[in-house]
């Protein structure tokens, strides 16, 4: 792929010679058009995503901000004979708070010097979100403020005058309603105009207080000679604000200008008698007060509305819970029972693909090679498919509802308890259909170290594709008791993430707990549209990563047991044999013999593949040679064993590309090898001396 | 502002359909661990755990509506659309098991499948739904300016 | 460029008593109560964190819910949950 599709042209190959236009302009290169670099900033909740999706279309592509953990979205239009190449920056509520996400939007704004910035602001909520605007103002970037969900606000009874706001802010305020795409146009004019220079933007300055000015131009005088690359007043008071990164900045250049702002800083404390970080927002929120009661009316009040009804039960201090623990039981049902009809469809349909295969192929080895190795691979991922989008679907569906804040929100208290935050509450959750989606879901944690935290432990929690081994198992070994020994593998899963999440804080971060505090939006009913988008988006990206692997994988397990050529399939001749046997010495303390050692060795893959391959090398009547093979006891070992080993290749891949750090990724894959065999010894020894 | 809502005809919804929802998931709960097999209900302990949630978020409307305060409103409110919910998931459900034995497996469509399917979630779906219209149209209009 | 995130600063820099005359932190605010933000006792990166979200001395808040869970709070538009620690460190002038 080197080339970016366009809206004329989707095609991304250099060389596509297919339409005579592509090959015209081959020959005939067009003149370039003017690109134009947008950076697109707003508070979390505010529609970002939306309004993103509707300027770019479907022409976005992704990536990683250089560095760092982040992901970057890019998206491109073209209009006007220019080209709008879109950056989408992470939702903050402020540039000044040190999170990695405020970091990466500061870096691109300075650095980068994108031609328009578009802060999307919430209507219905203007005080908050123009404190973001504030501080971009004074980063001298050119802003056009898209003010999104008016029709939210006309709901509310809110109303605006664009035009004073436009003229107080100094910037031009596009109105948008980005869930029905109305106000793109506009925008998109409003753009080319200010990057050409046709339209002004002159974001207005905040004004302080006599000696808070008095200060700032005292650090202005002495930056202005020293710096020019960065706007000497924002240097100015950040440098106030003992901003760390621009410390070190000038320290590099200019030393005494720190000390002098460090003594212009303690004076304002003492003076004020609060932090000079108050200081300063509080002379911010007075200029946004003065803007808002100058432009915002409001015409009718609703004394109560749909949300506040339903907080009103939610956050019930006893009725809470209950509700969770049923919207989680509806989800289960959801991705499980009412995906059926589809998951059995496409189980049905490999059956007749593969039986077609065996009949028509007549060199046997291919066969093999495509019946036993790609089908059977790839049906064991396709099968589960359903499975995976319908939990994707439900997912977004309540995260766009708005309840998943107000879930970590009750959570908290007790994931604190074990070390975790209240967030950590949806990737647990997520876990349970598969872990790959909970590893990704961890992104809206800010923290860094919960964050990781909470991705070392989301492995842990029993994933969908662990199911079929233990209710084979627990079937075939324990009979009327099957359904508690499902159970308690459930409840273990999550008393070891707990336990395990309270080990690592104690030792690596010493019992340190960042706060929690979640803004709750208004519910609202998502769009069917957007769900569908959020659910395909993550559904191919798992996709692509999972399925992936394990059709490989599959190809190279079979590749293991039908080689060397002649041997029997899965038989002890084959390398996958030789592997298992040589192995085999590790786990005769646990009662695993090689073909078990073998089938968790190909398990690495993904852990529905420890069924198939106990199927493989056993044979297919499991219910009898198992018992033959492993005693109650060590089933439940191998139980516990499937339960907490390694995360499948998936998951480790899903690791490394969100922590960026292979050391984490590998000491999550080390730890819980190590748990699992410890757990499973320590089974095995205590039940063999009680029973 | 002032809001007049019929506080006796809340009152008697969520006394009824509290009651209703509680009976419905005791049986569920007795049937799973017991085993007793009742018409129209499935052996399920966590769906009788959700029909008792329900019926309790219902029961703690009662005592708010008594105090005649407004707030009380959103217990048979949010009850009614969590009912609502679980009814069209198991009707959702119910539809796709169905398809999967009639057109997967082939086998006929006949009264007893449908009967094996249904649960009397199911057939309570129409009158939830009115009960929610009902709310929508007399109660939250009145909440606007 | 590396940036962290806790609770970190001398907080003995701003005693909470030199300002606690007549107010009482958030977490002892009756359900349904009102009152202005006077002070906020923390480190850089939270107040930094709070001040974005439009917590600061001078704003209205009203108590929404307060129960073992946190608090949750209506303030500047914006229904916000926090955990009781950190509502425990945010004093409020009462307001009938």
């Amino acid at each position: 792929m080197s080339r970016k599709p366009s809206r004329k042209c989707p095609s991304n190959s250099k060389f596509c010679l297919i339409c005579p236009l592509r090959f015209f302009r081959k020959i005939f290169p067009a003149k370039p058009a003017r690109k134009i670099v947008i950076g697109v900033i707003g508070n979390p909740n505010v529609g970002k995503s939306t309004l993103f999706n509707e300027l770019t279309g479907a022409k976005q592509y992704v990536a990683n901000w250089p560095g760092k953990t982040v992901e970057k979205k890019e998206g491109i239009r073209f209009w006007k004979g220019c080209e709008l190449h879109f950056v989408d920056l992470p939702g903050t509520y402020s540039l000044s708070a040190s999170s990695l996400d405020e970091l990466v939007s500061q870096e691109f704004i300075l650095n980068e010097k994108p031609d328009v910035i578009i802060d999307i602001v919430d209507a219905s909520n203007l005080e908050r979100h123009l404190y973001l605007f504030l501080e971009l103002a004074e980063m001298g970037a050119r802003i056009i403020i898209a003010l999104n969900k008016i029709d939210i606000a006309k709901a509310k009874g809110i109303q605006i005058d664009v035009e004073k706001l436009s003229k107080l802010l100094g910037t031009p305020v596009i109105s948008t309603v980005a869930t029905r795409g109305e106000g793109i146009s506009r925008l998109c004019d409003a753009i080319v105009g200010v990057a050409l220079g046709t339209i002004k933007s002159n974001p207005v300055l905040v004004k302080y207080s006599e000696d808070v000015e008095e200060a700032i131009r005292l650090l202005e005088e002495k930056i202005r000679q020293k710096i020019e690359k960065y706007p000497s007043r924002w240097i100015a008071i950040r440098l106030l604000l003992k901003d760390r990164d621009v410390i070190n900045l000038v320290s590099k250049v200019a030393p005494e200008i720190i000390k002098e702002a460090e003594k212009l800083t303690y004076r304002l404390e003492k003076k004020y008698g609060q932090p000079i970080e108050t200081i300063i927002a509080e002379q911010k929120y007075r200029l946004i007060e003065k803007i808002v009661s100058e432009t915002v009316k409001y015409v009718g009040h609703p004394i109560l509305d749909v949300t506040d009804l339903i907080d009103t039960v939610v956050l019930n201090k006893y009725l809470a819970i209950p509700i969770f623990i049923s919207i989680l039981w509806a989800i289960f049902l959801f991705t499980f029972d009412a995906a059926t009809f589809l998951v059995e469809g496409i189980d049905f349909l490999f059956e007749i693909l593969a039986d077609f295969a065996r009949n028509n192929i007549p060199n046997e080895l291919i066969a093999s090679l495509i019946t036993d190795g790609i089908i059977a691979g790839l049906g064991s991922v396709l099968v589960f498919v359903p499975n995976i989008f319908f939990l994707f679907l439900a997912v977004s569906f309540l995260e766009d509802s708005g309840y998943f804040a107000r879930a970590a929100f009750i959570f908290d208290r007790i994931m604190r308890k074990v070390g975790l935050h209240g967030k950590s509450v949806i990737p647990l959750i997520l876990g349970l259909g598969c872990n790959v989606p909970a590893v990704m879901a961890t992104r809206g944690i800010e923290s860094e170290e919960d964050r990781l935290l909470t991705i070392a432990v989301a492995p842990l929690v029993p994933c969908s594709a662990r199911f079929p081994v233990f209710i084979l198992l627990a079937g075939i070994f324990f009979g009327k008791m099957a359904a508690i020994v499902m159970l308690s593998m459930y409840l273990l899963g999550f008393a070891l993430a707990f336990l395990i999440a309270l080990i690592v804080r104690k030792i690596f971060y010493k019992g340190r707990i960042s706060p929690f505090i979640i803004e709750m939006p208004p519910y609202s009913r998502p769009s069917l549209k957007s769900i569908s988008l959020h659910m395909w988006i993550r559904g191919s990206h798992f996709l692509k990563k999972a399925g992936g692997i394990i059709f490989l994988m599959s190809i190279v397990i079979w590749f293991l047991a039908s080689m060397p050529p002649g041997v029997e399939f899965g038989g002890p001749e084959s390398y996958a044999g030789i592997i298992g046997k040589s192995l085999e010495f590790l786990f005769k303390p646990l009662g695993f013999d090689w073909r078990i050692v073998t089938a968790l060795i190909f398990g690495f893959v993904a852990k529905e593949v420890v069924i198939d391959s106990l199927g493989v090398l056993l044979g297919q009547n499991l219910e009898e040679v198992l018992p033959q093979i492993l005693t109650p006891i060590s089933a439940y070992a191998l139980m516990v064993f499937v339960l907490i080993y390694t995360p499948c290749i998936a998951t480790i891949a899903t690791i490394r590309s969100e922590t960026h750090s292979w050391k984490w990724t590998l000491f999550v894959v080390a730890y819980e090898l190590i748990l699992a065999y410890l757990l499973a010894f320590l089974i095995v020894f205590i039940g063999n001396l009680i029973f | 502002m002032h809001q007049k809502i019929s506080f006796g005809l809340a009152i008697t919804v969520s006394i009824v359909f509290g009651l209703t929802y509680l009976i419905i998931g005791c049986l569920e709960i007795i049937s799973a661990i017991l085993g007793l097999n009742i018409p129209l209900i499935p052996h399920d302990f966590m769906g009788g755990f959700v029909n008792i949630t329900t019926a309790t978020i219902y029961f703690f409307g009662i005592k708010e509506l008594l105090n005649q305060d407004v707030r009380g409103i959103a217990f048979p409110f949010f009850g009614t659309i969590f009912g609502l919910g679980f009814s069209g998931l198991y009707l959702l459900i119910m539809l796709s098991s169905i398809a999967t034995k009639t057109i997967i497996y082939n086998e006929r469509l006949t009264t007893t499948i449908l009967l094996e399917e249904i649960r009397i979630e199911i057939l309570l779906l129409p009158i939830l739904a009115i009960v929610l219209l009902w709310f929508r149209n007399h109660i939250l209009r009145k909440f606007s300016y | 460029m590396r940036k962290r995130f806790g609770w970190t600063r001398k907080l003995q820099e701003f005693p909470k008593e030199k300002h606690l005359g007549g107010l009482i932190p958030l977490i002892n605010m009756p359900k349904n109560g009102e009152g202005i933000v006077r002070y906020i006792w923390a480190g850089r990166g939270i107040i930094n964190r709070l001040l974005g979200m439009g917590i600061r001395p001078g704003a209205k808040v009203k108590v929404l819910e307060n129960s073992m869970y946190g608090v949750v709070i209506l303030i500047n538009g914006t229904k916000i949950g926090l955990c009781p620690r950190l509502a425990s460190r945010i004093y409020v002038e009462q307001a009938w």
